[in-house]
């Protein structure tokens, strides 16, 4: 495999600034097909910025991101919605799922979107939900799952689309040890199944143990290396 | 205080565009109640007595029981005071069209002035103060023929200054006065109706032919014996002319127009309630999206000890503001809209009832703090469902992103709506309720509509859910629709009320067009029954009501008499009353009924056996005399004429649309002897077979330009025309409530895309483009409107059968066939649904144009 191949994201230069407060100072970082990367820093620190960034609902000041070799700042706002549906999916923190919406619509949403046929919809869910050890929740209201539930769907919905990347953020912040253990094993389990790179945002720097690599972040600069525990 | 203007200015600062709209809606919604009332009031102050103006309120009117009171007579009313000194003023009073091009125009939809017959000599003070020291020239004025006074409006309206000329019809005359002076603005007196002309009494006679005046005024001056006197004159006029005129007061007068047009300005006040009705659902829906969008604040406010009794006052504080607002908009909006409304309310008036004068619409403070309570106790009413939600927020909630609220509770109860649909059902079989003789209002029918009304709104709420659950079941394949479906199939509030919004403004519009077009088929059926004659004649400027202008009988006389002309058939009404049940009494030839004249029949008629003429005459009802006498087929009354009491058998019950008055038709040539008219309100001509009817028509018009003469499609044309005036404040009002729908549906959409910013966050994450969500929007929107505009025709159906069968009867008498207006219901439907879809899409388009990504 070419090394063009294997990258899926390369960041350079990015700064973001709101008002006078600077929030990303010259990023940049690269990632490659399936590989797990974690950024951790403090509340504040200029992560959920450098995601939204990255999922193309905000724009740097400066810089560019490339994913899959396009420049994501070039593109137009249909093209990026577009990314959004199959390439670049999200896993949030307080799991986000649409409350009107059973399970299993929740999951086959994206594919919707993509406008799918219903044999495809229909098998696909079937696989995910059964990755994601939901199978017997997929009439369920979203108001009725546990938290951990509720993660393991948004996961679900996530990676239905077999997207490129998946950013997480916080993914298991609202959850119990035991639950977040279970998530993280799963995202990480079903990222390197479907070939998916992962990307972590935490300022839980237990959260970022299972990954290939971990960037620090502080004050909205990124650098690469151990993360000192004090920190945070 | 300062936890009340942050907590509640900052939300309507941040959100000021909603807060503008709301408050323009609801400003629209008291603004037309105020503008219809002070549109009903012009028209009762146009009731009063013209003679008021000029020299103030009289204390006793003298009328004829039955046309007017002969000149010689006056002498012995003056006898009867026996010497109590009292000024006597005898009037004549007759209406004006002007004929020159554009000046009826000038006047407004009234189109007449009218012409006050009084003795000038008696009021020189009244003239003196124009003319000053130059009374030569008031002399002079008196011996000249065809001289006006006229009121300073009618001569800046009418571009006639001092010594120009004005070309009139009178009693279907030309006649060309000059106008002689300007009427000064007296003060201390009522202001001067518009269109007021003042001309010297035996001038006035002499020109329409007249030897009898309309009525006498009579004022007893100050004094300490003014009581005495009074008492005195009462009796003296009540031994003499008890039995043969009519003694009444000023107030009498004006409380008579005021009473007999109760049932038309209620139904008017009622429909103006509806943009009101609806603005209130909106405030209802704004104040519970602040509610939703702030739950988490409330919630930090009862954990930091804020109790529950106080967030309720804050949201009730919160209505408050919007009911001040809306009052202090809603003033201005009557204000603005009273110029449409007062035209049109008194010119239905004067059509329908009585002649009414052209009066400018004025604001009183009764109105200032009517509009301001309207506002503020309606938005506290709106406000209590929310304001109960928001104090009911536990201290620790917090929500996150796959929490639903459910809507309010009482949506939830269909019980209740069944028990209401049941109740107004059995009320619609109640009786109306009367509090004076021949006043009947339909307090039950009302009930019945709101009961409706409420319920139904309910009922709806279930069919959105009910809509959205198919929609989600079918809509599978499509994002959009699948969402829009979901957030359907679990409404919150804000859809329940968007959607009471739309289906009480559309329920009301379709009952409202439901009536007129029954009306409309009756009428049209009624006039194809009635208008048989070749050609019709009234004088130029009459609309209908009895106190319009006349024609001479000496000139029906002489068309009479012209070759080719088989019979003319006049008729003439007098307003009277029996046992205080007022009534007009009118005259048509019964010889040409069954053959070229018509009626249209209810009961009867029946031809009574000449072996007992224990009466003078037979009489033809119509429903509104049976209705407010309780007298029927074959049943006698006995009617007050000049002649002395004459007594009528009923011989027969027609169906009459022209009035809502009590009408009894007694055969032309009794009535004339009875009464020795020689002035008619129309005529009907026959031709001999083989006439031209458009030679004939043609050669009248120029023979006598003073009168209008039509054909039988003219009058047809003219006869719907009148018809669609008098509807046209009901067709403003229908509009403005679907406006104040339709902008109630932008509201709530956007109220709806406000607090859904996390959920907006998500679906464009997810990868929902810009389109796809304005679609959702669109779709949310269209069925909102779907629902409402079904379930809205649904009520309209049942209140328009309610209106038809018990509202209308009660209120005006009137038999109506139902004619459900099909083509125009679908166009209402279609539209809505269009203009639903077109604003939802557009309202999601600009909204998500402007939108921020909120964190997720």
């Amino acid at each position: 495999m070419q090394a063009h191949e294997k990258n899926v994201l390369h960041v350079e230069g990015l700064s973001k600034c709101y008002g006078n407060q600077e929030v990303l100072r010259n990023v940049g970082f690269s990632m490659n097909r399936a590989e797990r990367v974690a950024i951790v820093g403090p509340s504040g620190s200029g992560k959920s910025t450098l995601l939204n960034c990255l999922a193309g609902l905000e724009t740097p000041d400066a810089g560019f991101i490339k994913f899959q070799g396009r420049n994501l700042l070039d593109m137009e706002d249909s093209e990026v919605t577009a990314m959004r549906r199959g390439n670049l999916t999200s896993v949030f923190q307080f799991f986000h799922l649409l409350p009107t919406l059973q399970a299993r619509e929740n999951v086959e949403f994206p594919l919707l979107l993509e406008k799918k046929n219903r044999a495809y919809r229909d098998s696909k869910v079937a696989t995910v939900l059964e990755e994601v050890g939901l199978t017997h929740k997929a009439n369920a209201w979203p108001s009725q799952l546990s938290g951990g539930e509720m993660q393991r769907l948004a996961i679900a919905r996530a990676l239905i689309s077999d997207p490129a990347m998946i950013l997480a953020d916080e993914p298991t912040g609202s959850l119990d040890q035991k639950n977040s253990e279970r998530i993280l094993e799963l995202l990480s389990t079903l990222a390197e199944r479907h070939g998916t790179a992962l990307l972590i945002v935490t300022h839980d720097p237990v959260a970022s143990a299972g990954c290939d690599r971990i960037l620090h972040m502080l004050d909205g600069e990124l650098n690469e290396g151990p993360v000192p525990s004090t920190e945070y | 205080m300062m936890f009340w203007s942050r907590f509640t200015f900052r939300h309507v600062r941040d959100d000021w565009f909603q807060t503008l709209l709301l408050l323009l809606i609801l400003g629209l919604g008291v603004g037309t109640f105020l503008s219809i009332r002070m549109a009903n009031r012009a028209a009762v102050e146009g009731f009063r007595l013209f003679t008021d103006s000029l020299k103030g309120a009289s204390d006793f009117i003298v009328e004829s029981k039955g046309g007017g009171i002969p000149v010689s007579q006056l002498r012995l009313i003056r006898d009867a005071l026996n010497g109590v000194p009292a000024e006597l003023y005898p009037v004549v009073e007759v209406p004006l069209y002007p004929l020159q091009e554009g000046m009826a125009g000038r006047l407004g939809n009234s189109s007449t002035i009218r012409l006050l017959g009084l003795d000038l000599v008696q009021l020189q003070g009244l003239v003196s103060s124009f003319e000053e020291d130059d009374m030569t020239a008031f002399w002079e004025m008196l011996d000249k023929p065809r001289q006006l006074l006229i009121s300073e409006t009618l001569s800046q309206e009418l571009e006639l200054p001092e010594g120009s000329k004005l070309e009139v019809s009178v009693v279907g005359r030309r006649e060309v006065f000059e106008i002689s002076g300007i009427l000064p603005a007296f003060q201390g007196t009522a202001p001067l109706p518009g269109n007021l002309a003042v001309m010297d009494l035996p001038m006035l006679l002499d020109c329409v032919g007249r030897d009898y005046v309309d009525r006498v005024e009579i004022r007893v001056p100050e004094g300490s014996r003014r009581m005495q006197n009074l008492n005195e004159v009462a009796h003296g006029l009540e031994m003499a002319f008890g039995s043969t005129l009519a003694i009444s007061s000023a107030e009498d007068k004006s409380f008579e127009g005021a009473t007999m047009t109760t049932a038309f300005r209620l139904n008017l006040s009622v429909l103006s309630l509806v943009a009101l009705l609806v603005g209130l659902f909106l405030i209802a829906q704004t104040l519970d999206a602040t509610v939703s969008k702030r739950r988490r604040e409330i919630a930090t406010l009862r954990s930091l000890g804020i109790g529950p009794q106080e967030i309720y006052r804050l949201w009730l504080s919160e209505a408050v503001l919007y009911g001040l607002g809306a009052g202090a908009l809603g003033i201005l909006v009557g204000y603005g809209l009273s110029a449409f409304t007062v035209e049109a309310v008194t010119t239905t008036v004067s059509s329908l009832y009585k002649e009414t004068s052209r009066t400018a619409a004025s604001i009183y403070t009764t109105d200032v703090l009517l509009s301001f309570t309207i506002g503020v106790v309606g938005s506290l009413v709106a406000a209590y469902l929310p304001a109960r939600d928001a104090a009911s927020t536990p201290p620790a909630q917090c929500l996150r992103l796959g929490k639903r609220i459910p809507p309010f509770p009482i949506f939830e109860r269909t019980g209740i709506a069944l028990v209401m649909l049941v109740a107004g059902f059995l009320l619609a079989f109640a009786p109306p309720w009367s509090p004076q003789l021949g006043l009947n209002i339909p307090a039950a029918g009302y009930a019945t509509a709101l009961l409706w009304l409420s319920g139904g709104t309910l009922t709806a709420a279930s069919g959105l859910k009910f809509a959205g659950w198919l929609i989600h079941r079918s809509g599978g394949n499509y994002a959009p629709i699948l969402l829009a479906g979901s957030r359907l199939a679990q409404p919150t509030s804000r859809h329940q009320l968007a959607l009471a919004g739309f289906f009480v403004a559309i329920g009301m519009a379709s009952a409202m067009t439901f009536l007129i077009n029954s009306f409309e088929q009756t009428v049209t059926h009624w006039l194809q029954q009635r208008l048989k004659a070749d050609l019709f004649i009234s004088s130029a400027g009459f609309k209908g009501s009895e106190s319009g202008p006349r024609i001479a009988g000496g000139m029906l006389d002489k068309i009479e008499q012209l070759e080719g002309i088989r019979a003319v058939d006049r008729f003439r009404s007098q307003d009277t009353s029996v046992a205080g049940i007022r009534f007009s009494i009118a005259g048509v030839r019964f010889d040409l009924l069954g053959t070229d004249q018509d009626l249209l029949w209810l009961n009867g008629p029946t031809i009574p056996s000449p072996a007992y003429p224990t009466y003078d005459g037979i009489g033809y009802a119509n429903e509104n005399f049976t209705r407010r006498t309780g007298l029927g087929m074959g049943e006698y009354i006995q009617v007050p004429t000049p002649d002395g009491e004459k007594t009528i058998l009923i011989a027969g019950i027609h169906a009459d649309y022209a009035r809502d008055n009590g009408l009894l038709l007694v055969d032309l040539p009794l009535l004339e002897s009875w009464f020795s008219f020689n002035e008619y309100e129309t005529a009907s001509v026959f031709l001999e077979d083989g006439s031209e009817v458009d030679a004939f028509q043609m050669w009248l018009r120029q023979a006598y330009p003073g009168l209008n003469v039509r054909n039988n499609s003219e009058l047809m044309e003219t006869a719907l025309f009148i018809f669609h005036q008098t509807f046209s404040v009901t067709r403003a009002l229908q509009m403005i409530g679907l406006t104040v729908a339709l902008a109630g549906l932008v509201l709530s959409l956007l109220s709806l895309l406000r607090e859904s910013g996390k959920e907006l966050s998500l679906q464009r994450t997810l990868g929902m483009s810009r389109h796809e969500i304005a679609i959702t929007t669109a779709v949310e929107g269209f069925w909102v409107a779907f629902v409402g505009m079904i379930s809205g025709l649904l009520l309209g159906a049942m209140l328009g059968i309610v209106l038809i069968y018990v509202i209308n009867r009660q209120s005006f008498g009137w038999t109506l066939q139902a004619a459900y207006p099909w083509k125009d219901c679908l166009l209402l439907g279609l539209g809505v649904m269009f203009l639903g879809l077109g604003v939802s899409y557009a309202t999601g388009r600009l909204y998500i144009r402007k939108w921020r990504k909120e964190p997720l």
